[in-house]
This record gives C-alpha cells, sequence and structure tokens, in this order.
C-alpha cells in the first residue's frame, strides 16, 4: 500500500472514532456557539477601539485571527489524546505487530487531529459567512478575501497545532498532565512571539494581519494607537474604518503555507521519538484484563513471590473482621491516594513553597508564593473524580457502602487538605497578621480547588478539563488578579476577600453536582 | 441469608436486553452462573453488585429489595468483577487497605485483614510493590483479596480465574469451596471446569435468559443416554458436525472420537457415555436455541 493510503487509513479510522463520539458533537456545538458570539457582537477585535467595516476581508480576517489565537489552545486539549486512546484500548499493540510504519502512523495521527480542528473552522467559516450577510455593512459578499484568511492564517496554524498535540504524545513525560501544564505556558510564549517577532516566525499569523490593518486605521486616524485585542464584552458601537485585506503576496502566502510543512516536520520528529507502543520503553498500560506492566518491573515483581502453596493458609484462620465505618480513615486513605507516586522532588518543592510563603518579607510578596503553591498541586487534584473511572476501580469502589455519602466527601476534603498544606506558610502569616478577611479567602479558596476538580472530573471523566480550567482560572484570577476570579484574595476587591462565604457555597455547590454526577454513574 | 431475584429485566439505552425474566432463590452454597460470552452474566453480577439498576424486578436481601436500600446489601458483599483495574502507585497493601477503608474497617483491624489476605492469595512477599509491577495474574489476586476484604456474607465472583495459572487456579477452587459453608457465592464463568470443581447449584443463561437452574447431579442426569461416542474417518467429521450436535473431538489411530449429543443413538457404531457437565452445558445451550428451555 502506498504511504498516502496507509496515512489516510489511520487518519481515517481516528477521525471516525472521535467524530462519533458524544464529545465531539459537543465541540461542533461549542464552535457554532462561538461563531454566534462573534455575529452577535460579543467577541470581536479591536484596534484601540475602533473596528473595520464588516467587509469581507475584515470579517474573514477576525474570524481567522479569534480562531488562530483561542485555538491553538483550546484545539491542543480537543486533539491531544489520541495515541493515548491507542495505548489505553490496546489497539497500539495490534497496530505494533503490522508493518505500519511510526512515520505513516504518525501522519494519519496528525492528519486526524488536523481534520477535527479544520472541521472547527469549516464552521466558523460558515458564521463569518452569515455574519457579513447580517451585518449588511458593504454590499457584496468577496468569497476570496473572506476565505483567504482562514486557508492561510487560520488552518496553518490548527496544523500546526495539531502536530504539537501528536509530538507531545510521543515525548513520555508530556504525554500526561504535566504536558498540558507546559503547553500552556509555551502558548503563551507563542501568543508573545505573535505580537513580538512578526513575519514567519509568528505560528498564529496574527501580526501580518495586524501590520496591515494598523496602517489602514493610521491612514484614516492618524491618532490612533496601536492597540490591537480581542475584546469579549456586551455588543457595543465602535468608530469603523475601512480595511481590504492584507496584501496576499507569493512571499506572504508561501510564508503561511510553510506552516504545514512545520506540521509535517513536527509529526516526523514525533514519530522518532514515539516508542510504538512498546511497554519496556514505558507507554502507559493497556487498560485491558491480563496485561502486567513493563515486563522488566513484572518480572522482579513475579521473582518476589514464592513458590505456590496449595491452602497455605485457609481462609477460615482469618478472624472476622469488625467493620465500623470511619471518615478519617477513608480520608486519610483518600490523602495518601492523592500523594502516592509523588517523588522526593515534588514533595521538596513544595515544601519549600511553604518555606517562601513563611519567609515572604512582606505581605505583598506573601501571595505571589501562594499563588505558586496552588498551582503546583495541579496534577495532585486534577484526578480527582475521575481516577476509579480511569482505573477501572469504579465496580470495586462503589460496591462498598454508601459511595457518594462516604468517599466523595472525603476525596474533597483531602484535596483541601492539599491546598491547606500547601498554602500552610500564608495561613501562618495570615493569622500572625490578623488578616480575618485574608484567612477566610484563604480557607474558602482551599475549599474551592478541589471542589472543581471533583466536579469537573466527575463530569468529563477525565482530568484533562480541570487541569485547563484551573490553569486559566489561576492565571487570570490569581496572577493576573482579576477581582471576579481572584479567590486568594489579592486585592481588597477580590471576590475571595468580598465574598469568601460565596466561594464556599459555590465549593459547596460543585460537590453537590460531583455527588448527583456520581449518583447518575451508579445507577448506571 | 438468601438472595431472591424475581422478574429481573435490564434493558440498556440502546434498547439493548440484557436481562429478561430472570428468576433466582439462592441460599448459603456455590452457585456457577454459566453461559456463552453476551448471555448477561456479567450483567446480572453488577446488578447484584448493585453496580448496575434493573429495569425491572426486585432484587432481595434477606427481605430488603437492594435496589432501595443498596447499603444492606453492600455491607455483606464482596465482589470481584471480570474487568476491574488497580491504581499503580499504590502497593498490593496500601490499596487494599483504601478499599478497607471504603467499606468501613478501621485502619488497625484492616492491617491484620490484609497481611492474612495477601498471605492467602501468595502475594505477602510482594504486598509492599506497586501494582503498576504486577502481572495481570498478580493483579487478580489482589482482587480476590479486595473481594474478601470485609468477610462478605455474599461473595460475587466474575470470571475470578481469569489469567490464573493452573495452580493459582487450583487454589482459588479450593478456597471457594472452604468459603461456601456458611456464605452465598455466586460464580460466573464460562470455564465449565470452574463450575464443575465447586458448584452445588448451576444456572445457565442465555440471550439474556435462564435456561437452566439445577443441580450438578440433576443436570448430569438430564443427559443420560444422550451422549455418544462415534468414531469417524476425518473426512466425515464435517457432515457429522452437520448433521449432529459435536461437544468434543479427539484424534486417534482409528479415526476422528467425536462426542455426539443426540437424543437417540446416532449411528450403529456409537456407543453411550457417561456426562459431563461441558456436554450438559453445551446440550442446554443448544436446545433452548431452539426455542426449547429443559
Amino acid at each position: 500500500m502506498s504511504l498516502a493510503r496507509v496515512v489516510l487509513a489511520v487518519a481515517r479510522a481516528d477521525a471516525r472514532e472521535r467524530m462519533r463520539r458524544y464529545s465531539f458533537l459537543v465541540t461542533l456545538g461549542a464552535a457554532i456557539y462561538i461563531g454566534y458570539l462573534v455575529n452577535a457582537g460579543w467577541m470581536s477585535l479591536r484596534l484601540s477601539g475602533y473596528r473595520g467595516v464588516a467587509n469581507s476581508a475584515w470579517v474573514g480576517s477576525q474570524m481567522a485571527v479569534i480562531i488562530s489565537a483561542l485555538l491553538t489552545l483550546v484545539g491542543f486539549y480537543l486533539v491531544k489524546g489520541c495515541i493515548a486512546r491507542d495505548h489505553e484500548t490496546g489497539v497500539g499493540e495490534i497496530l505494533a505487530t503490522t508493518r505500519l510504519s511510526r512515520v505513516h502512523y504518525m501522519l494519519g495521527k496528525l492528519l486526524s487531529n488536523a481534520a477535527v480542528l479544520a472541521a472547527i473552522v469549516v464552521i466558523l467559516a460558515v458564521a463569518a459567512v452569515v455574519m457579513q450577510l447580517l451585518a449588511g455593512e458593504t454590499g457584496r459578499i468577496d468569497i476570496v478575501a473572506l476565505l483567504a484568511p482562514l486557508a492561510l492564517i487560520a488552518l496553518p496554524a490548527m496544523a500546526a497545532t495539531a502536530a504539537l498535540a501528536v509530538l507531545f504524545e510521543s515525548i513520555r513525560p508530556l504525554r500526561g498532565g504535566l504536558g498540558n501544564v507546559v503547553f500552556f505556558f509555551a502558548w503563551g510564549f507563542l501568543l508573545v512571539l505573535a505580537v513580538e517577532a512578526k513575519g514567519v516566525y509568528d505560528l498564529t499569523g496574527v501580526s501580518l494581519l495586524h501590520g496591515s490593518m494598523l496602517a489602514a486605521l493610521h491612514a484614516q486616524y492618524p491618532a490612533a494607537s496601536a492597540g490591537f485585542a480581542i475584546q469579549i464584552h456586551p455588543p457595543e458601537q465602535a468608530a469603523t474604518f475601512v480595511w481590504d485585506g492584507p496584501a496576499w503576496t507569493p512571499a506572504v502566502v508561501a510564508g503561511r503555507l510553510a506552516w504545514f510543512a512545520v506540521a509535517a516536520v513536527l509529526a516526523l520528529i514525533a514519530a522518532a521519538l514515539f516508542d510504538r507502543f512498546d511497554p519496556a520503553r514505558g507507554g502507559p498500560r493497556p487498560r485491558r484484563q491480563g496485561e502486567g506492566g513493563t515486563p522488566a518491573a513484572t518480572a522482579a515483581a513475579v521473582a518476589g513471590t514464592r513458590p505456590t502453596r496449595s491452602a497455605a493458609l485457609p481462609f477460615a484462620a482469618l478472624a472476622p473482621p469488625a467493620v465500623r465505618f470511619s471518615f478519617v480513615a477513608l480520608w486519610l486513605a483518600e490523602l495518601r491516594l492523592l500523594l502516592a507516586g509523588r517523588r522526593v522532588w515534588w514533595l521538596l518543592m513544595a515544601g519549600g513553597l511553604v518555606a517562601a510563603q513563611l519567609a515572604a518579607p512582606a505581605a505583598a510578596s506573601l501571595h505571589p508564593a501562594l499563588v505558586l503553591a496552588w498551582i503546583w498541586p495541579l496534577l495532585v487534584w486534577s484526578p480527582m473524580g475521575c481516577r476509579p473511572l480511569v482505573n477501572r476501580v469504579d465496580q470495586v469502589l462503589w460496591s462498598a457502602p454508601a459511595p457518594v455519602r462516604r468517599q466523595l466527601p472525603a476525596e474533597w476534603l483531602a484535596g483541601a487538605a492539599i491546598a491547606a498544606l500547601a498554602g500552610s506558610g500564608a495561613a501562618v502569616r495570615l493569622l500572625l497578621a490578623g488578616d480575618a478577611r485574608g484567612i477566610a479567602a484563604w480557607a474558602s479558596a482551599c475549599l474551592l480547588i478541589p471542589a472543581l476538580a471533583l466536579a469537573l472530573g466527575t463530569l468529563t471523566r477525565g482530568s484533562k478539563t480541570f487541569e485547563i480550567v484551573w490553569l486559566v482560572f489561576w492565571y487570570v484570577g490569581l496572577l493576573q488578579k482579576a477581582p471576579f476570579l481572584d479567590v486568594v484574595g489579592t486585592t481588597p476587591m477580590a471576590v475571595g476577600r468580598t465574598a469568601p462565604l460565596g466561594v464556599a457555597l459555590a465549593a459547596v455547590s460543585l460537590v453537590a453536582v460531583a455527588a448527583l454526577v456520581r449518583s447518575r454513574q451508579l445507577r448506571g | 441469608m438468601r438472595l431472591v431475584i424475581s422478574a429481573l429485566r435490564k434493558q440498556y439505552r440502546n434498547g439493548v436486553v440484557a436481562l429478561d425474566a430472570v428468576d433466582l432463590d439462592i441460599g448459603p452454597g456455590i452457585v456457577g452462573l454459566l453461559g456463552p460470552n453476551g448471555a448477561g452474566k456479567s450483567t446480572l453480577m453488577r446488578v447484584l453488585a448493585t453496580i448496575t439498576r434493573p429495569t425491572s424486578g426486585r432484587i432481595t436481601w434477606d427481605g430488603h429489595d437492594i435496589t432501595h436500600e443498596p447499603d444492606v446489601l453492600r455491607t455483606v458483599l464482596g465482589y470481584l468483577p471480570q474487568d476491574f483495574g488497580v491504581y499503580p502507585h499504590l502497593s498490593a497493601a496500601e490499596f487494599l487497605a483504601y478499599l478497607a477503608a471504603a467499606k468501613g474497617l478501621t485502619p488497625a483491624v484492616a492491617r491484620r485483614r490484609i497481611a492474612g489476605l495477601l498471605e492467602l492469595v501468595n502475594l505477602a512477599d510482594v504486598g509492599k510493590r506497586h501494582l503498576g509491577t504486577f502481572s495481570g495474574g498478580m493483579r487478580q489476586r489482589v482482587g480476590i483479596a479486595q473481594a474478601l476484604l470485609s468477610d462478605p456474607r455474599l461473595l460475587i465472583v466474575d470470571e475470578p480465574t481469569a489469567g490464573l495459572d493452573p495452580e493459582e487456579r487450583v487454589r482459588f477452587r479450593n478456597l471457594l469451596s472452604e468459603l461456601s459453608g456458611e456464605r452465598v457465592v455466586i460464580l460466573s464463568t464460562h470455564i465449565v471446569s470452574d463450575v464443575e470443581a465447586v458448584a452445588t447449584r448451576i444456572a445457565i443463561l442465555r440471550h439474556g435468559r435462564l435456561v437452566a437452574d439445577t443441580s450438578p447431579e440433576a443436570l448430569l442426569r438430564s443427559l443420560h443416554g444422550k451422549v455418544w461416542e462415534w468414531v469417524i474417518p476425518s473426512a466425515e467429521l464435517p457432515a457429522v458436525q452437520q448433521r449432529h450436535l459435536v461437544s468434543g473431538t479427539l484424534r486417534r489411530e482409528d479415526g476422528v472420537h467425536a462426542r455426539v449429543l443426540a437424543d437417540g443413538s446416532p449411528a450403529a457404531a456409537a456407543v453411550p457415555l457417561p456426562p459431563t457437565l461441558e456436554d450438559a452445558y453445551i446440550y442446554h445451550l443448544s436446545r433452548a436455541g431452539e426455542g426449547e428451555r429443559p
């Protein structure tokens, strides 16, 4: 079979598997909603408060910028996981026994990822056409001017995003939650690069449009500043300027198309790093029954067992245990489970962050230390709510008495204990300073973070959503100090200080949501 | 100790009926639940273990309806699912301690119990190793240990010997026999020899319906005079398999020794044989497929 046919076969099977999932429908629904937000004016591109007249070039470019800026982040998390799925289902091991090469496999996965993201771009392209018709600011639709930014700005960015997802999946340490965190910060760096680096180094292509738009704006409003932002805001009137799109010179087009080649190169690098489902190289364990860990580790474990002695210990010799439920015992067990597998360096870092909180020279430097301390356990919290399902312990655990009433609160409070321990230095400082509001904010945040993890983990049956949501929450609320998300109480207006009870109630509500979802899961 | 299942039905959202009109009244002893793949065995196990709710029907444990009072059953339940996982970063002892806490055992009691159970399933020497390093059979033994944590009155084990080596399989069968005296044990499997070794009662499911519920002896009696050995040339085997129900074949110098299940002698040369449970299982499944019920 030719290279193209093999790659297409891999891509087709993967894309079908994904597109037939309920979650894909949700994704398309979300894309349609974003299209609506843009059409209704809730999400728009602004240059120092000005917007372009809604001609084809502006409408298409606005949509392309929104896709490039936002879908490079969301899209990565959306498509990452296609190789992990082959690991988990065991399909990968079957593929590994065929003549399928790593290059074929990775290119197929890249194509599948890109197809999923392209489907979203197509929906938003349709939304852009609708938008221009609705706006009615210009007489005709110039289909080339409308679609060129989507094809040359958005699609190459999506291709590179798709490739980054397969690259992250092929590098063992970046496969899981750590990769999600790393990409979040890498994406932030990419956006900075988009503004600073210009030209071909700008994956998002935003700088290309920005320069051209700015030139048109200054020609009509010489006093306008150079601001450029995607505004998420209730619809409002704005002064307009006419912009007919960038000059799509051969060099510009080639520069954008080069990102498709970059995507292919990234996939080839991924192929070189890919373990080809060899468990000896440390891939995740398949979810099927009867599979062991890595061969070497299993051999070591088996070597530790003694020869079988039939009926060495009769069951009757075991004293029947007294059953008396202890919430504290279960809470401690959940706490141990959360911390299981953490390395010494991880604990040392957590301890170092507590020490930094204690040693912070002033209140102003206390919060940065606390903010860092509450992103450090991200991967400890993220399996909450979904761990029994992910590890297939659900049937065993849920056949124990009162699984919702006992296990969920114990898990939540174990997560809260992690938050409290990680932020204990700040708590001591706040207590010593007699900062009652600060302590209230701290305590309510300790309850909210694990509640969010529990609710999202239970709802989505996975850890990825919490990892993304908490990263964004943490970045916008704690690091950028947006008052409505600042549960730590960094500023006097922060929600943590003004309404700590509300934050705590939100936490309880999230746990209630988790309990409802878990009850439904239990009912099958 | 009595588990009573009445008119049980489970229909999934996609319309598939996994269980239909299942009635069973189970007291102490071992019930071997047999059936081909997709017969509804695992669904029945999950419903009995309070994991899945039935669509209709009633299940009572000592008079308590377990659909409405699941905790009454859960406090006395030990359950080994067919497909279960472990937390790979926990050791066997830590994993069992976690489940012991969920089941309501205090830490001190759990520690003693876990040490004994690890000894019982022959994992005492590796109890402190991470489960991520365990083989499939070793994980299965951890599963067996967790099912016994709270000294269950009702033990439900779904394909428990999958992945066990022959010695461990024998060991587990012996353990089940030892447990059965004062407990209700439900053993679901498609391995007839497992049931043959320990079950005091046999139920056969097919397409979600109970096609047999009787003692092993009665099941064997029902096949008396219906099992035949017929030595035929190899070339004739396909034709014989077309005409008769063949439960096994053995190639020998004189030809193929076909084990034929038939109400009357299939040929003059056929000689009667004592039936085995495997013969009975295949015979009843086949009859049920023809729309008959024993």
